[in-house]
């Protein structure tokens, strides 16, 4: 049994899960133009940054001025530090018993992309030791470090799923008794490097995202961090820490399909989701809310529409995408939603999609328009990336 | 549970390997690109969308098709699942340098999606997954060196909690040139038979024994 | 027209990566995605790269290129109406 102890989130719509859950009911995105990056596309395409520099992240985190850091490293020490307070990791002796597993997609690439120009072309060979940062791994090192865990360590790439497969490995370590607690999330940081890209393969909204709507044309890329602490019952009930909820249910499947498009009936999605309610021992029935994968392309939405509309036999429950506040935070996402999955569990509430209209004329579904009070006991978290790679995760009380 | 190697495949800059013994040696002069497309058609399977891939996938393709060959992989629609999980240190650096080359040269600013759509770790795992119909679990670690307990770990736990019934798992990195691949296809250890069980030191074993 | 159809023949072998076709045997009236040569989302955005970096024709959405790449006389058309244009 995996209980949850803590949760961390950093995102265009709040610095901490305090100020995006007031962000989240009160309707507001965070979509906007950078301010930090310098790439040809920033008065066009708008994104979902984080409002913080990283001069200014250091000050807050009180980290060591001296030292470079990628944006990476930083949002993910940030989330990770506030999970880690709300569960009192703190008062833990034996630090081998805290294991820390991170995923992320590109790693430190925002850093990397900053000298890459003077060093490969121009170049000026002693900017070399600014890319010792650059590897995935290398922002779950500097974490693990900063929040003195000594427990098993590993960084997970599996695209936008990463964050959501490095909770379902968390939990298994768990269920292994390899760890007693496991931070587990992940991390992304915008870098022109994802912007050009996404650009490349024309799925950029240049307005802000609506996902599920007939008019949908693409995501808004977004940056960001979210980790929860997952906790053996044992432990937990040792430490006398009140819970925030458990994870109930979780699989991974392929969808063995396309390297980027998503198979039109959803295969791997239905499975994901099919398996993990399976797992949890729920009936689709039972599902309060969906908080979605729904990036806002007309691939993922149509595809997970239909995925959706299969496993519930037509009779689809309250559902949201919070990436029409957040933006799509890739590797993050499956963290951040996680914490957000959690909220709605411990307040009872449920989010909207915002800037929906009409319904995809196939699908006919229409999702949670408004905030709404009501019990949340069991919430479906849905994270499907490139490489075919769906991960859904189920949260209960 | 015992698990069991049932078959190991590698590919380095000299050679395909198979359980041990080489399957074809490459020609000493030969670039990363002819090696990858000579072991291609040693196999003598037509499959167009290799030479679409970056070399990592490409890498990862032939290792998994080599791994393969002769085995019949369960079918998830009679409840059996395959997994996969690989690892590797450079995630995809190689082909990321690549498209970050197109985004520096501002005179012809035309990055490619096709190139983009490698700069992701588990873009091979998706490759192999679509080519076999592997519909399971899939997972890509990176790590800063080969780790034989973290893959062990992971793939026991997949077999304890009867996610899985065979698994593919192992490392792939291409970098600047530089081939480096180990795959090894996992199952349930037979009662009675002999052979290579899935321990740490086994597949750190094999992963040495393929060290060019 | 003739010459501008074998030139694209090329242009498309070359920019996807497809290794094994002859230019010559492609049919310049036959479809180039869904059976064809087998084309995906990602080779028609690589199409669009193939039109704005040799013939300065920029085409905005994927949508829009389907049309264009319906078959290789097809896009030499469409180049042709452009460039008189």
């Amino acid at each position: 049994m995996t209980w949850i102890t803590g949760m961390g989130a950093v995102s265009a719509i709040g610095l901490d899960v305090a100020s995006n859950y007031q962000s989240l009911l009160e309707g507001k995105d965070g979509i906007g133009y950078t301010e930090y990056i310098d790439t040809y596309h920033k008065r066009i395409l708008p994104v979902g940054e984080v409002k913080l520099s990283n001069e200014q992240l250091i000050d807050l985190l009180s980290l060591d001025k001296r030292d470079i850091y990628s944006r990476t490293e930083l949002l993910s020490i940030k989330a990770a530090s506030e999970a880690y307070a709300q569960a009192c990791l703190g008062e833990i002796k034996d630090r081998t018993r805290i294991a820390f597993i991170s995923g992320t997609s590109v790693g430190g690439m925002d850093l990397s992309e900053r000298y890459y120009k003077g060093y490969e072309l121009e170049g000026k060979r002693e900017l070399v030791t600014n890319f010792r940062k650059h590897g995935c791994y290398k922002h779950t090192e500097s974490a693990a470090k900063a929040l003195n865990v000594k427990g098993i360590s590993t960084t997970i790439s599996t695209a936008c799923s990463s964050a959501a497969n490095a909770i379902i490995y968390g939990a298994r370590l768990i269920d292994a008794g390899l760890a007693d607690i496991v931070i587990a999330g992940g991390v992304d940081p915008l870098s022109k490097f994802t912007i050009n890209g996404f650009n490349s393969l024309k799925i950029l909204d240049t307005e802000p995202t609506r996902p599920f709507d007939d008019s949908r044309v693409g995501l808004n890329l977004a940056e960001g961090a979210g980790y929860i602490v997952l906790e053996s019952e044992q432990s937990m009930k040792q430490r006398g820490i009140q819970p925030l909820g458990r994870l109930l249910g979780y699989a991974n499947t392929c969808d063995a399909y396309h390297q980027t498009a998503s198979s039109p009936e959803g295969k791997g999605a239905v499975l994901a989701m099919s398996k993990a309610l399976e797992l949890a021992g729920i009936l689709p029935s039972a599902v309060d809310y969906v908080n979605v994968h729904g990036t806002g392309t007309q691939n993922n939405d149509l595809s997970e529409g239909t995925a959706l509309k299969t496993v519930f036999d037509g009779k689809v429950p309250s559902f949201s995408s919070t990436k029409s506040y957040t933006g799509h935070t890739l590797g993050a996402s499956g963290g951040i939603e996680a914490a957000y999955s959690l909220l709605a569990i411990n307040n009872g509430v449920v989010y909207p999609n915002l800037r929906f209209k009409t319904s995809i004329a196939d699908l006919g579904l229409i999702p949670q328009q408004q905030v709404e009070y009501k019990t949340v006991n069991v919430v479906l978290s849905n994270s499907f990336g490139f490489g075919g790679n769906n991960t859904s995760l189920v949260f209960g009380r | 549970m015992k698990l069991t190697i049932k078959k190991w495949s590698a590919i380095n800059d000299r050679e395909v390997i198979l359980n041990g013994e080489s399957k074809l040696v490459f020609a000493s002069t030969a670039a990363t690109d002819q090696k990858l497309e000579a072991a291609y058609r040693a196999l003598g399977v037509a499959y167009p969308k290799f030479f679409k891939m970056d070399a990592q996938s490409k890498l990862g393709w032939l290792s998994a098709e080599y791994l393969c060959e002769g085995v019949k992989l369960f079918d998830a629609s009679v409840g059996k699942d395959v997994a996969l999980v690989l690892s590797n240190r450079k995630s995809s650096l190689d082909t990321d340098e690549h498209y970050q080359q197109s985004l520096t040269n501002e005179e012809e600013f035309l990055p490619s999606p096709a190139v983009f759509v490698y700069t992701l770790a588990n873009i091979v795992a998706g490759e192999i997954c679509i080519r076999h119909g592997i519909k399971g679990e899939n997972n890509f670690l990176i790590s800063e060196s080969f780790d034989a307990a973290s893959l062990v770990n992971y793939v026991s736990i997949l077999f304890e909690e009867e996610l899985c019934q065979q698994c593919l798992v192992g490392w792939v990195e291409a970098y600047h040139g530089k081939l480096r691949s180990v795959f090894a296809f996992i199952e349930k250890t037979t009662e009675g038979k002999a052979g290579l069980l899935f321990t740490i030191e086994n597949l750190n074993q094999v992963y040495q024994t393929s060290e060019l | 027209m003739s010459e501008l159809i074998s030139k694209l023949k090329q242009q498309i072998v070359d920019q996807l990566n497809l290794a094994d076709v002859d230019p010559a045997g492609i049919d310049e009236n036959a479809s180039l995605f869904g059976e064809g040569l087998g084309l995906d989302s990602i080779d028609a955005l690589e199409l669009i790269l193939l039109m704005q970096k040799n013939y300065n024709i920029k085409i905005a959405t994927a949508e829009e290129g389907q049309k264009i790449f319906s078959s290789v006389r097809a896009m030499a058309d469409f180049i042709e109406t452009h460039q008189k244009a």
